[in-house]
């Protein structure tokens, strides 16, 4: 295998101890693709407790960019993005994911054989229930959701998924596509801005793909609050009022 | 005639380690004056390739004091002043910009919140936090005095500062010590570089205890920062036991330590919740001293024998006029 270059981002919002073990699963599954490097920046969104290097694996190439007032999700995602252009992919990575062992396998497979713009992740809540296996986009109000929703991971077919979207949680696309899209669109305060971003995407004709054959971790909702699921309130506001009537429709699917 | 914008200046001696992310962190300032005592290391090197200016002085330690001597080389209208081992956040640079844009005409500066890391331990208090550092002001409208981490004064009284508040404002970080070790030596290199007020009427060794203890208290914050707060209050501590001990050296050893130093020494607690050890051993002194003052006694008995420089005042003020005084 060639040698790919991969800048992984993870904003990070406190959740110390669940960045260093979301970051050990990362190493682990980095080295199981020969090849692959990755360097990572933690952007520590203003955390109460700053992020301190040492706490985190030594033993790999971390920088910490610290922010002193709390931005947007998608501001921290750019920020993360900018500090490093020595990249071929960008991998946007939530801190509260752990990362199956084989997760990059599977996803370059899927993205080499597709020549995705971008590739997402199957992932399960800690259940074994499936938090992400793509996004698809229902009619009226509906808009956009995660398909086979807390359906049980073994039910749900193992067939890599073309799609118009997937989840910002564990996101991989090609750095040049990244700039060529000027990132993620600052508009959304938290949440939707993985979804507008694969849907410009898709208008510019790339390959969204999301590989189902390993299943990592995502605990998800972590470190949401009220003030949190008001700013998601917001962003899906924005996101209806940019997109509706844009996308294709998928219809309803929550069946596995 | 400054040019409107941000003079960095920054004094280093073999700082390698910590100058390269205060210098990632401050690129966008207009100019950066790297002032460089005496490295050994990469200092210059790494200071040079990222576009400093480098000043290099004889001076072997640092002290604020030589700032004075370099702040006219700014030509910029602000100036902010870092230490070695400090960085800011990647955004700093905004919050900065917007401070001196709406500062009023008799703001002179900005005093900044300064997080702290100690042996790689993030403080949340234990007085590290805010630690607010007087680091931004208009060049040339202060003067530092003559000794270690003195604040600066400004030069045309009509001039404030203002202190810049709250969590999530503009804040400058710093990595202290990397150990208990670091910290101790450091202190003491501190301690025996300053410059002390000589004045021997003054001196009292009572006093450096009251300092200690106040800095023990001021220091202390187990519920913050946990046992490592113990550590330092007790280095803070005995900081100011060293320094008295070097004031002293300077007023050539007078007056003389009072005959009762190793008790008073032996005996002093930092703490204000004395062990039974402690206690029983002031019971015993007090004993002793009975039947020399009576009043005392009842001063003891009324403050429950609590170990504090309540009691140790008026005990040193009895013994000063039992015992006869050799320099006089």
């Amino acid at each position: 295998m060639n040698e790919i270059r991969m800048h992984v981002v993870i904003p990070c919002l406190g959740l110390e101890a669940l960045t260093r073990a979301c970051l050990l699963s990362l190493q682990r599954a980095v080295q199981e693709l020969p090849g692959l490097s990755a360097t990572v920046t933690l952007v520590d969104n203003a955390s109460e407790f700053v992020f301190r290097r040492e706490f985190f694996p030594s033993d790999m190439e971390i920088d910490i960019a610290r922010l002193d007032k709390l931005v947007s999700f998608s501001k921290a995602c750019n920020i993360g993005a900018a500090q490093r252009s020595d990249h071929d992919f960008l991998l946007f990575l939530n801190n509260d994911v752990l990362l199956h062992e084989q997760a990059f396998v599977d996803m370059f497979d899927c993205q080499s054989s597709y020549d995705a713009g971008i590739t997402g992740a199957r992932l399960v809540f800690p259940n074994n229930t499936v938090q992400h296996c793509g996004v698809l986009f229902d009619g009226g109000d509906r808009g956009p959701y995660h398909t086979s929703h807390m359906v049980p991971t073994d039910l749900v077919p193992r067939e890599p998924r073309n799609l118009q979207a997937v989840t910002g949680a564990v996101l991989l696309v090609k750095s040049a596509l990244f700039e060529k899209l000027n990132g993620f669109s600052e508009d959304f305060s938290f949440g939707y801005e993985d979804i507008d971003f694969c849907l410009r995407a898709k208008q510019a004709g790339e390959t969204i793909i999301c590989p189902q054959r390993i299943d990592s971790i995502h605990f998800a909702n972590t470190s949401h609050t009220e003030e949190s699921k008001q700013k998601i309130f917001q962003s899906r506001m924005v996101f209806m009022a940019n997109w509706r009537g844009s996308y294709e429709i998928d219809g309803y699917r929550n069946e596995p | 005639m400054k040019k409107q914008g941000i003079s960095l200046l920054v004094h280093t001696r073999n700082s390698e380690k910590t100058l390269p992310q205060l210098l990632e962190t401050t690129g966008w300032c207009d100019e950066r004056i790297v002032i460089d005592c005496t490295s050994e290391d990469a200092t210059v090197a790494i200071a040079e390739s990222a576009g400093c200016r480098v000043v290099t002085t004889q001076h072997e330690f640092f002290r604020d004091s030589l700032r004075n001597e370099f702040l006219p080389l700014a030509n910029y209208s602000w100036t902010l002043v870092l230490d070695s081992d400090e960085y800011l956040a990647i955004d700093a640079e905004q919050s900065i910009r917007n401070l001196i844009a709406t500062a009023e005409e008799n703001i002179g500066g900005f005093k900044l919140p300064r997080h702290n890391f100690f042996a790689n331990k993030f403080l949340q208090g234990s007085n590290f936090y805010p630690d607010h550092q007087f680091r931004l002001f208009r060049t040339d409208s202060v003067q530092y005095a003559d000794r270690h981490h003195q604040i600066p004064a400004f030069k045309d009284e009509t001039l404030n500062f203002k202190v810049v508040e709250g969590r999530q404002s503009v804040h400058i970080y710093h990595h202290n010590y990397e150990s208990l070790a670091e910290f101790i030596e450091k202190q003491a290199r501190y301690a025996a570089t300053d410059s002390y007020e000589t004045d021997g009427e003054d001196f009292s060794f009572t006093e450096v205890l009251e300092k200690a203890q106040a800095a023990f208290t001021k220091f202390f914050d187990p519920t913050k920062d946990g046992s490592m707060s113990y550590a330092i209050a007790t280095v803070m501590a005995w900081d100011q036991v060293m320094r008295g001990l070097l004031l002293w050296e300077q007023l050539k050893y007078e007056p003389p330590l009072p005959d009762e130093f190793p008790e008073l020494l032996v005996n002093f607690s930092f703490g204000s919740q004395p062990t039974n050890v402690q206690e029983k051993a002031w019971i015993e002194k007090i004993e002793l001293l009975e039947a020399e003052n009576q009043s005392l006694r009842a001063e003891i008995e009324k403050s429950n024998s609590r170990l504090t420089m309540r009691v140790l005042k008026p005990l040193h003020r009895i013994w000063s006029k039992v015992k006869p005084k050799s320099n006089s």
